[in-house]
């Protein structure tokens, strides 16, 4: 009976506990994104749509799925601003609530505002304004928030399935377009199969520690190995690790990645971009964390930390290499971003093995650890965001702005726009002194600090490879010859445009005092 | 005035804003005005302020303005200080300076940079009195970058003739040189002192001598004298400063006469107790004699007016720094105050001719200018008198001074030196002032045949009708540093300078009385008679048995020294062969080697080839089928669990 998950527990009628008002409030958040999903989804069935035009006009709609976003993220503030009191539990222990995972979630809930917010001017344009996209967006933010902060492996697995439904749809959300549904059906399939991995491997940590609960499995941990079962134990990490890789597009679980980027709407892939990633590298971190710096009492403990780091190391350097590399033929700026999407989860994965290292050779013993994954997953947020915003906002029709020819003459189009992605580019480059550069900065010197020295020179000989294909927009802007595209129609673009003025402006910000965001995530990183 | 002091280079630099942002949109009054308010107030502050320190001795003003550089050991401090050097050098720069200014109202008066001149010409004054206002060397060595700087851009002010262009840029890489012992020298002084402030290193170096660190010294000392060197034109970096003379003659006047070339001495003088502790003086000394010599020899045949007083003024900054040398720095620094005076009245004289004449520069084309020129005429004869020291003038008591002072230390020979050049300066001056003066004028024998002028304009020889005097604007400062040129050797800028404390650490000079002992008054007759005699043997060639030149440079070691000296003993053509063209030859053997075939071919072109190719054949893995994705996917997880199983061991 001891043996059992907790969850299977719930069945008895000797320990069943209520769900407290305290849990409900813990998890006010994700409340109040679903709830507001709900609405939305429901009002939209009173809208009345003019028949006969391609445009519709839903400015409630929008408006009332940002509030809540933004709600729920000012929510998400407020408990982070709170003292910290360490991580608390809820749900009997199917949610864990610690700084790390509320900066995570407010990273998630800054994403789907954004999305939200670039989205409207497009959807439209193309007259694609239901409430299905808002409720989908607000729902799967909701689901990826209960996944960073699940402190049980069933939990995790919902939440990380609950997730992927409303990804896999949002995909697909164009439906009359051929690649739209192709990339989506991709995604659906292989994300079947990896989740079928995921969960034999969910299975075999069960049954190698007796435990899915996180806090069990590591008290089973340090408790040492006589009733730990260690090859099981390993196949399970491998096949969990396998689900995660598949989920941040790690080489060689990518090939999904580019087909679904490119197939999904613009803002669709920068919030899939972002969120996704966002989620499933706090629970990968955590993961990693567990089960590769925690101190055991036998041998475990060791050679869990060992194949962790080997199985992330040769992931990182593939994924670094292989997503600069591609990268660089690309001749369509979305599969472009795609591939580089690819690449910076590469830059992420060198973060995780560092926090490991760092964590278990006790240097992160009074500071934390992951916050070089923390401080880079903010700005690259915010230039992904607004990448994508800028594809969609310079959108034509029913077409984005795809191809990197059809950037040629913006920077004497719209000067103002064009040093905007200027910046994002070269932030997305890693040029001093800009947001991505101090992220790079920071997981690089970590990876040289605990002895990765590979990993740091991989890295910083990739970022150079990189600086080739993002400044070929910049070429493309600024030194081409061209321009003769017409002039964007007249239609509202204020959404858009807000969207990218307060990305751009959050990415100079973060590039100019970046020493207010590095203590910011020191204060919020994993202890 | 504590707080005043950092207005003297500041008000300049607002003229170099106004007239060079706004300048072209103004009109000229406007320009003109704003081009001579900045200095000449520079001019009244400045007064002020050394109204101030000379009150008493070792008096000085000092305005910190905080930090200027703070980066862990390294501390330097924005601060400015007016003592009795730099209160003389003040005076000098804003007072010749201004003056100059004014007659560049006229002189430049058509130029359709007129402007742009300006904005240098104030540029420059801003940048020199930081010089001079510093109270440590990281901050001179900004206003030592800065004149720099503007001399360049004056250099080739015309810049659309090639040659000018050229000159600019050899100055600025000759000074180069100079300054990479400047930076290397500071550098050091940092390691060896960890300060930058001239008291702490005066006092420092005096300290340190006696410990053991006596090498260190010796380099922090030649490497900061390879820095004047540079600045100050001596050998063997001096061959940028004949060249300069492209740029227009107020520039001359201004910065390759009268200041920037002085600041090799003001900064031997500001460090004159580090100087002294290094023990590099006697180089100094020997140096300076050796470019007093040279640079007189090559002045003697010259025949561009202008060139023969740059070569003139090689050799008198010679003189400065053999004064220097044997430990004399007040003596040195007033030769630097009557030679601003007397060789900016010459050069801005000679402009005057050069203007009267439209742009004519051949002395071998003028000639009898006395009768059309009679006030131009004057006042050059003054200046050349002064230079020539003629008993009681300016340059008579200076040069004296330093010969005095060389004898007085015991160098002989560098005495013997200065002596034979005292009565070379002499000649070449009078050979100049007949060639231009005295005699029939030659230009109209080439009238009609127009030629291209500095700035690339067609011009006329002037008829000799048509000479005129310049205009009030331009004679007005000639006059007023003709007066200077007279009566400035009666200023007691030694006795003043030695009142400071530290100078007093100068070699045991300050402990001499000032004034006429027996030695100096030797010195005093053969020191006129050196002048006279020069004269007279300038006048007896060139006046009254013209004849005699001709027949000298008929004999064999006639001729030859004629041409060495004509060629300026080759040393532009040596230092080509042995340094520009081996050095030309490298930089373009490691840019077709290293930079183009090695770095842009292989390692850039090749990189860039390897990657690409790479890339391609890895998008062949993105097939778009679901049965390849699907093969890859269970192939990463086969290999992904063989890493995990085999590094667990």
């Amino acid at each position: 009976m001891q043996n059992l998950p907790a969850i299977l527990l719930e069945s008895s009628p000797v320990s069943l506990n209520p769900v407290t008002s305290t849990d409900l409030l813990a998890i006010l958040p994700v409340l109040i994104l679903l709830g507001t999903g709900a609405v939305v989804l429901v009002m939209d069935l009173f809208q009345s749509v003019p028949a006969g035009e391609g445009e519709t006009r839903k400015p409630v709609l929008h408006f009332l799925s940002i509030l809540g976003a933004v709600i729920a993220g000012a929510q998400i503030c407020g408990a982070l601003a709170a003292p910290d009191t360490g991580a608390t539990s809820f749900f009997r222990d199917a949610l864990r609530i610690d700084k790390f995972s509320l900066a995570m979630s407010l990273l998630i809930v800054l994403g789907a505002a954004f999305s939200l917010l670039g989205a409207a001017d497009t959807l439209r344009r193309r007259g694609l304004e239901h409430g299905e996209f808002h409720a989908l967006i607000l729902f799967s933010a909701a689901s990826m928030i209960l996944f960073t902060q699940s402190a049980s492996l069933i939990m995790a697995f919902l939440s990380l399935e609950t997730l992927s439904m409303s990804v896999y749809v949002l995909t697909a959300y164009t439906r009359e377009e051929k690649r739209s549904n192709e990339g989506a059906l991709k995604y659906f399939i292989l994300g079947s199969l990896s989740t079928g991995f995921l969960l034999l491997g969910l299975v075999f940590i069960y049954g190698a520690t007796r435990s899915t609960n996180l806090v069990e499995i590591e008290a089973a941990l340090r408790g040492g190995g006589a009733n730990l079962d260690s090859p099981l134990l390993l196949c399970g990490l491998a096949l969990t690790l396998i689900g995660l890789s598949f989920k941040i597009g790690a080489f060689p679980f990518h090939s999904w990645l580019p087909d679904a980027y490119e197939g999904a709407l613009s803002i669709v892939t920068g919030f899939m971009a972002v969120t996704v990633k966002v989620a499933s590298f706090a629970v990968l971190l955590r993961l990693a964390l567990l089960f590769g710096s925690t101190p055991s009492a036998g041998t475990i403990g060791a050679e869990l930390h060992a194949s962790l780091t080997a199985a992330l190391s040769t992931l990182a350097v593939l994924t670094m290499v292989f997503g600069n590399v591609v990268a660089l033929v690309q001749r369509s700026l979305k599969r472009m971003l795609a591939y580089s999407a690819i690449a910076h989860t590469g830059y992420l994965l060198v973060g995780v093995i560092t926090a490991m290292e760092a964590k278990r050779s006790g240097l992160a013993a009074g500071t934390g650890a992951g916050q070089a994954v923390l401080f880079y997953l903010f700005p690259y947020a915010l230039m992904t965001l607004g990448a994508f915003t800028c594809m969609s906002y310079l959108g034509r029709g029913t077409e984005d702005c795809e191809s990197l020819e059809s950037y040629r003459g913006l920077g004497r189009q719209q000067p103002v726009l064009a040093l905007g992605i200027l910046l994002l580019m070269i932030s997305f480059a890693g040029i001093p002194p800009t947001a991505g550069f101090w992220g790079k900065l920071l997981i690089f010197r970590q990876a040289i600090d605990t002895g990765h020295w590979g990993l740091a020179l991989t890295g910083i000989v990739t970022s150079v490879v990189s600086v080739y294909y993002y400044l070929s927009v910049v070429v493309n802007m600024y030194m081409q010859p061209g321009g003769e595209n017409e002039p964007l129609s007249t239609e509202p673009r204020t959404c858009g445009k807000l969207a990218i003025l307060l990305t751009v402006g959050a990415v100079a910000i973060v590039g100019l005092l970046p020493d207010t965001f590095f203590r910011l995530s020191m204060a919020y990183s994993l202890r | 005035m504590e707080s005043a002091l950092i207005l003297i280079p500041i008000l300049p630099f607002l003229g170099f804003l106004i007239n060079g942002l706004l300048g072209h949109k103004m009109p000229r009054r406007a320009v003109s005005f704003f081009a001579c308010a900045g200095p000449a107030a520079a001019a009244i502050l400045s007064l002020l302020a050394f109204q101030q320190v000379a009150g008493g001795e070792g008096k000085a003003i000092v305005q910190s303005l905080g930090d200027w550089i703070r980066a862990g050991s390294l501390h330097v401090p924005f601060g400015l200080k007016v003592d009795h050097l730099s209160g003389v050098m003040l005076l000098v720069i804003t007072g010749v300076g201004t003056l100059i200014h004014v007659y560049s109202l006229g002189y430049m008066r058509d130029d359709p940079g007129y402007p742009r001149f300006f904005a240098y010409l104030n540029l420059f004054m801003a940048a020199m009195l930081v010089l001079v206002l510093a109270n440590n060397i990281v901050l001179l060595f900004l206003g030592w970058e800065g004149v720099g700087l503007c001399s360049y851009l004056l250099i080739g002010f015309w810049y659309k003739d090639l040659s000018n262009a050229r000159a600019g840029m050899k100055a600025f890489v000759v000074n180069r040189v100079g300054d990479f012992g400047f930076v290397l020298g500071v550098f050091l002084i940092f390691v060896t002192f960890g300060t930058f402030e001239f008291d702490a290193l005066n006092a420092g170096a005096a300290a340190k001598v006696t410990v053991s660190d006596s090498s260190t010294l010796w380099w922090i000392g030649i490497l900061l004298f390879v820095g004047a060197t540079g600045k100050s034109a001596q050998i063997p970096l001096y061959v940028w400063l004949p060249d300069a003379m492209a740029g227009p003659t107020p520039v001359s006047a201004l910065i390759h006469a009268a200041t920037m070339v002085t600041s090799g001495i003001y900064l031997l003088a500001r460090l004159s107790g580090l100087f002294v502790a290094s023990g590099v003086l006697p180089i100094v000394a020997t140096i300076g004699a050796l470019t007093a010599l040279l640079g007189a020899l090559i002045a003697l045949t010259q025949t561009d007016i202008k060139k023969v007083l740059a070569y003139s003024t090689v050799s008198q900054l010679g003189y400065m720094f053999l004064g220097a040398g044997v430990g004399a720095f007040g003596v040195a620094v007033f030769h630097l105050v009557t030679h601003a005076f007397f060789k900016a009245l010459l050069f801005l004289a000679a402009g005057a001719v050069i203007h009267s004449l439209h742009h004519e520069q051949d002395m071998r084309k003028m000639g009898g200018l006395l009768r059309k020129l009679p006030i131009t005429a004057t006042v050059f004869l003054v200046g050349a008198l002064a230079l020539s020291g003629f008993p009681l003038t300016a340059g008579f008591f200076s040069k004296d001074e330093i010969l005095h002072e060389t004898l007085h230390g015991g160098h002989a020979l560098l005495y013997a030196v200065g002596f034979v050049t005292a009565i070379l300066t002499a000649f070449y001056t009078f050979r100049q002032f007949c060639m231009v003066f005295l005699g029939e004028y030659r230009g109209s024998a080439h009238e009609g045949h127009g030629h291209h002028d500095t700035r690339g304009a067609l011009v006329h020889h002037a008829d000799s009708s048509e000479i005129r005097e310049s205009p009030w604007v331009m004679l007005g400062p000639l006059v007023i540093l003709g007066l200077l040129s007279l009566g400035g050797g009666f200023l007691d800028v030694p006795g003043f300078l030695l009142g400071a404390a530290h100078e007093t650490q100068a070699a045991g000079v300050g402990t001499e009385a000032h004034g006429p002992d027996t030695g100096k008054l030797t010195g005093w007759i053969l020191g006129g008679s050196a002048a006279i005699v020069g004269i007279l043997a300038a006048f007896t060639a060139f006046q009254w048995s013209p004849g005699l030149v001709t027949r000298l440079q008929g004999t064999t070691p006639g001729k030859i020294f004629a041409r060495l000296s004509y060629n300026k003993f080759y040393v532009d053509e040596a230092y080509d062969l042995l340094l520009v063209r081996p050095f030309s030859a490298v930089s373009l053997i490691l840019f077709y080697l290293i930079d183009r075939a090695l770095i842009d071919c292989v390692l850039v072109g090749g990189t860039g080839f390897f990657v690409r190719l790479t890339g391609s054949a890895l998008r062949r893995i993105q097939t778009g089928r679901i049965p390849t994705y699907t093969v890859l996917l269970v192939a990463g997880v086969v290999g992904l669990l063989t890493i995990f199983l085999w590094a667990a061991g």
